[in-house]
């Protein structure tokens, strides 16, 4: 190059090249840094989504569950049923099916199946729990197996749900990383683009002995200007992203893993009395009160929501009380705690406060997952126009040169 | 603070944003919490027990019991020091049954008692320890509802005094605990719709029908002798009634006790065919309480001769299984 510009001659040609080069690498810095704004801002919108579809889920599978504890507690307390009870039962059905009907119409074809399939169960489901409450009603001990069908299959039911839960959370972390290196475009054309505008200038100031070129200076300011405030307006998005998934997002999950998993320990306490002859084994309890407790420790360490600790002990106290009242032969005061008593009580103020957390903690995450890709959709336009700024910029600079040979 | 510092800050506080933005990765949102199951205590050793020769009858009739010392002493005469006599210091009597055998011994949904054949039989001898009416009798009962497998371990562990849970007799069982005299003569048989063509288990295996049975019985081992059914194993014998409602099966094979409450629960089916094996029902008392057996012995003596038997059979079988006369007693088991 040296020596071409060196004749005199060769240098307009070399220039006009340098100019149109830069100028096709400003465009595409435009263009394709536009583009990785736009897949950021198109991941965290499908991982905001797949937030909101989890939530869903996680709502449809705990109404569900607690559907399910209901039917074993009304079977519990015999032919004559709280009407409440039996309200509630029937509320939270529907809410489950109008739930499947609601998310299966906006997540993926694979859960959609799958929804679709927990769909087609639940009415199997309901007949079940009718059959088991007829039965019981005319005080026939088959209505348990039928409980124990539908109890079963609601439990499988729950399974499909949570794989649905799991591919979401698959889909949130997939779409942060996709969204995390759709930034690496800005940079990757960005810093190509300040060099190039950086040894052209140079090299336009030795060969003309000039010290500026005002538009290719403001060229490189553009481009420095697009690189700062683009990379910080698309790190703060991904930032609030970051945080409002390790944050909000994972406290509202696991608020309703701690309801899910504590429904169906209530609902196994029901069960062990029900059978009685067969169900003095109350690990199937232990084993979901763990999940529980689990799912409480790392709320109360990442959300400082500590206070349904005491609430789960005061009940797994009262459950103990239940366990021992039955496995001394005193299945009356078992039966009379667990439906009435001070196991009831306890479960009672542990579900209230426990829907309470959970609603709150969704909200949030809920509109800390939205806000998240604000502004992107504002420099995605920004870095596009930027891009064919700088290339403008870029023409009216080297032309400025080109000039002085004619 | 000058526009200069002022945009070195905003400049050195984005910069970390700008650079580390391309830099997290792993999962943000964890998979699902799942609690740790508690951890089994150990099974004991299993113990084979072999009936010694002399003690495998021909004939598959039903071991001998001890015999009882004489009458059936009052409740204010129990013996000092007895079984008995402890059972009514402490004010009532442990007793391990079902609460699922309909007929037998099962909770009734609506005064939430447990009722049946069995809970009647531990109710006389709560009566005869205690020296009450019938009425106040359940009162003196203390209830451990248990499964199957625990009839055996609840009585040595000493946790009841007595089982009556549709236990039959046999001299494997003689090992490790004692036995009332036979208080009911059951056996295999099958339940099937009133509308079925089957009426005998024959019928089934020669037509290579599909019969539930509880999992693990003694009902499935002796299903082998019937190689052209093929059998479905469900966990609990009710279970074998959703199924044969829903017509996953043609037909279901067990006790007929048990039978006979699945039977009473669905009208469209009846217990049909002869039995095919005989199952003697035993009390079942701890082996070390010999005082206690014979006790119950001469209760189940006396009730056999003063009708008190025939009426609670009367009163929870006949309707099902027919008219039945009390098994007679075999005696002549020497004391330990």
């Amino acid at each position: 190059m040296a020596r071409s510009v060196a004749k005199g001659g060769s240098t307009p040609a070399r220039l006009r090249a340098w100019m149109v080069a830069t100028a096709v690498v400003a465009v595409l810095f435009g263009v394709l840094s536009a583009t990785g704004v736009d897949r950021r801002a198109s991941s965290l919108r499908v991982a905001d989504e797949a937030s909101q579809q989890l939530i869903a889920v996680q709502d449809v599978q705990v109404r569900l569950v607690h559907a399910d504890a209901i039917a074993r507690e009304n079977y519990l307390r015999g032919g004559i049923e709280d009407g409440a009870k039996r309200a509630t039962y029937a509320s939270e059905l529907a809410a489950v099916s109008d739930g499947l009907v609601s998310v299966a119409n906006r997540v993926l074809p694979n859960e959609a199946a799958t929804l679709a399939g927990v769909s087609a169960q639940l009415s199997r489901y309901s007949g079940l729990v009718e059959q088991a409450r007829a039965y019981n009603r005319q005080g026939f001990p088959v209505g348990a197996a039928y409980l124990r069908t539908a109890n079963t299959l609601s439990a499988e039911m729950a399974n499909d749900l949570q794989s649905v839960q799991s591919s979401l959370r698959q889909q949130v972390n997939d779409n942060l990383d996709r969204g995390d290196k759709a930034g690496i475009w800005l940079h990757a054309t960005g810093w190509p683009l300040l060099v190039t505008l950086a040894v052209g200038g140079a090299w336009v100031a030795a060969r003309f002995r000039r010290v500026l070129n005002v538009p290719v200076v403001l060229a490189g300011l553009v481009t420095l200007l697009m690189l700062v405030v683009g990379g910080t307006i698309q790190g703060s998005a991904m930032a609030d992203a970051e945080r409002a998934t390790s944050g909000p997002l994972q406290a509202a999950d696991l608020a309703a893993q701690v309801r899910s998993a504590s429904f169906t320990a209530h609902a196994q306490e029901f069960s062990t009395l029900i059978a009685r002859g067969s169900g003095g084994d109350d690990s199937s309890w232990q084993t979901s009160i763990s999940t529980t407790e689990v799912a409480l420790d790392r709320l109360c360490s990442i959300a400082a929501e500590c206070g349904l600790t005491s609430y789960l002990a005061n009940y797994s106290e009262a459950h103990a009380s239940v366990r021992k009242s039955d496995g001394a032969g005193d299945w009356d005061a078992a039966r009379g705690s667990s439906l009435d008593g001070e196991a009831a009580l306890a479960f009672a103020e542990f579900d209230v406060v426990s829907r309470d957390t959970a609603t709150t903690l969704g909200q949030q995450a809920a509109a800390a997952m939205s806000s998240a890709d604000d502004g992107l959709a504002l420099l995605r336009v920004l870095s596009f126009l930027a891009g064919l700024v700088v290339a403008a910029l870029v023409l009216i600079g080297y032309s400025q040169r080109l000039r002085e040979y004619r | 603070m000058t526009a200069r510092s002022r945009f070195m800050r905003l400049c050195a506080s984005a910069l970390p944003v700008v650079l580390l933005a391309g830099c997290a990765s792993g999962d943000r949102l964890p998979s699902a919490v799942q609690g740790s199951a508690p951890t089994p205590t150990a099974a004991p050793a299993a113990q084979t027990f072999t009936c010694p020769t002399d003690e495998v009858e021909a004939g598959g009739r039903t071991p001998k019991s001890y015999e009882p010392d004489g009458p059936l002493p009052a409740p204010g005469n129990l013996p000092t020091g007895s079984t008995m006599a402890e059972i009514r210091d402490r004010g009532a009597l442990r007793v391990g049954v079902s609460a699922d055998t309909l007929l037998f011994g099962a909770r009734n949904p609506l005064s939430g008692r447990i009722e049946g054949f069995d809970i009647d039989m531990l109710k006389e001898v709560a009566k005869a320890i205690f020296g009450v009416d019938d009425e106040a009798a359940y009162d003196f009962l203390d209830f451990v509802v248990i499964p199957y497998s625990q009839r055996i371990p609840k009585l040595r562990s000493g946790e009841v005094d007595i089982v009556a849970h549709t236990m039959t007799i046999n001299c494997v069982r003689w090992q490790q605990i004692a036995f009332s005299s036979e208080y009911y003569e059951s056996g295999q048989r099958v339940l099937a719709e009133v509308t079925s063509p089957y009426t005998s288990i024959d019928e089934l295996n020669a037509a290579g029908a599909t019969v539930c049975v509880p999992d693990g019985s003694t009902n499935q081992e002796k299903l082998a002798d019937f190689p052209a059914i093929k059998a479905v194993a469900l966990p609990d014998i009710s279970d074998c009634l959703v199924a044969l409602q829903a017509g996953e099966v043609q037909a279901i094979t067990g006790d007929d006790t048990v039978l006979a409450g699945l039977g009473a629960q669905d009208p469209v089916t009846a217990v049909v065919g002869d039995s095919f094996t005989a199952e003697p029902y035993g009390l079942g008392i701890a082996a070390e309480h010999v005082d206690f057996v014979k006790f119950v012995n001469a209760l189940l003596e006396a009730m056999r001769s003063d009708g008190s038997w025939q009426s609670i059979y009367d009163r929870w079988l006949l309707g099902t299984l027919g008219p039945q006369t009390p098994p007679p007693a075999r005696y002549g088991r020497e004391e330990p």
